[in-house]
């Protein structure tokens, strides 16, 4: 498919950091750094591809984009925090077999940027 | 140089316009569905099916989202139900601009209950927020047992999960017990139904469940 959701998603993070990058009056944005849940349909590479193709003609024409991917966390009540393997998957504590929730893993956003 | 700090959702314009079709379809009164599948799954089918057994107790309308042709839209209308079709050329997923832009020709009123049937995909979808009080994803058995493992986010983001195709298991090779297990798995909450829409089976479970879901959700806005 032509078009990707990743796609999608660049031009939401451009328009967030032009956005941004107009407030302060900054002629340039050299940094992007999005967090990225692992429990979430996005793919890293994807967003990076999509990001040198759409990137042209913004003010973050010259920037480079950071993701960081956030691992999947889970909480259970007895036994506390964990991470999970996305591929294992399971709301059932693998310790004690109570009920999990998720309370990471399910981030889709702008960190921080880079202005000149 | 300088680092602004932003910790800002990516989705937020998404976001924000699914806020107003909510309140849209609040104003008009009508229950939101948001059909999502892989292509072939069985959504338009479901969607007939559906029609046959609620029509005569609510109204219904439908939006419909493809890459490209009005057939969808054209079944739906064929059973006397008014649809309207997004085309969305190369997008692979509806988003709520999409659906806030239908929304300006297609009148609410006087309808309970819209379905917005997705763009067949089994990852994007999943992402964008319509302004729906309900995800209902379609998922065809015979696509193998082990694909809710595969593809976690959209089961995760169902509240129910309809296992299509269900005459064609012997066929397939492929085992219900398993399936449903490993939905269950990734999303704990979700009420599975086995249906057909080939013979029928297991529909009437479905829409039972479906008009119950929606005069609850109803009730509570009132």
């Amino acid at each position: 498919m032509e078009s990707m959701h990743e796609a999608s998603i660049v031009r939401n993070i451009i328009e967030i950091a032009e956005r941004e990058a107009h407030r302060h009056g900054a002629s340039a944005i050299s940094r992007i750094k999005i967090r990225i849940g692992e429990f979430r349909g996005v793919v890293g590479e994807a967003l990076e591809f999509s990001f040198e193709v759409l990137k042209a003609g913004t003010l973050a024409a010259g920037a480079c984009l950071e993701v960081e991917t956030v691992p999947l966390r889970m909480s259970c009540r007895s036994c506390g925090e964990y991470n999970c393997v996305l591929s294992e998957l399971s709301f059932n504590c693998p310790t004690c077999g109570e009920a999990v929730l998720v309370t990471g893993g399910r981030e889709l956003e702008v960190e921080y940027l880079e202005l000149d | 140089m300088h680092r602004v700090v932003m910790e800002k959702n990516i989705l937020e314009a998404n976001e924000a316009l699914a806020d107003q079709n909510r309140e849209h379809f609040r104003r008009e009164g009508v229950f939101v569905v948001n059909l999502m599948s892989a292509p072939g799954a069985g959504k338009t089918s479901v969607l007939e099916r559906t029609i046959e057994r609620l029509a005569g107790e609510c109204r219904m309308g439908v939006i419909e989202g493809d890459l490209m042709t009005t057939i969808d839209a054209d079944r739906i209308r064929a059973m006397g139900v008014p649809a309207y079709q997004i085309t969305t050329g190369s997008v692979c997923h509806l988003d709520s601009k999409m659906v806030h832009h239908a929304l300006d020709h297609f009148d609410l009123a006087g309808m309970d209950l819209l379905v917005i049937e997705n763009v067949g995909n089994l990852v994007c979808p999943a992402e964008f927020n319509l302004g729906e009080d309900l995800k209902v994803m379609v998922f065809s058995t015979v696509e193998g047992a082990e694909k809710p493992k595969k593809y976690p986010v959209m089961f995760h983001e169902a509240e129910a999960v309809l296992l299509n195709k269900i005459d064609l298991v012997p066929y397939a090779g492929v085992s219900l017990d398993e399936l449903r297990c490993n939905v269950r798995e990734v999303n704990p909450e979700a009420q599975i139904f086995s249906i057909s829409c080939r013979t029928g089976e297991g529909i009437d479970d479905w829409t039972i469940w479906l008009k119950n879901r929606m005069e609850r959700a109803m009730a509570e806005r009132s």
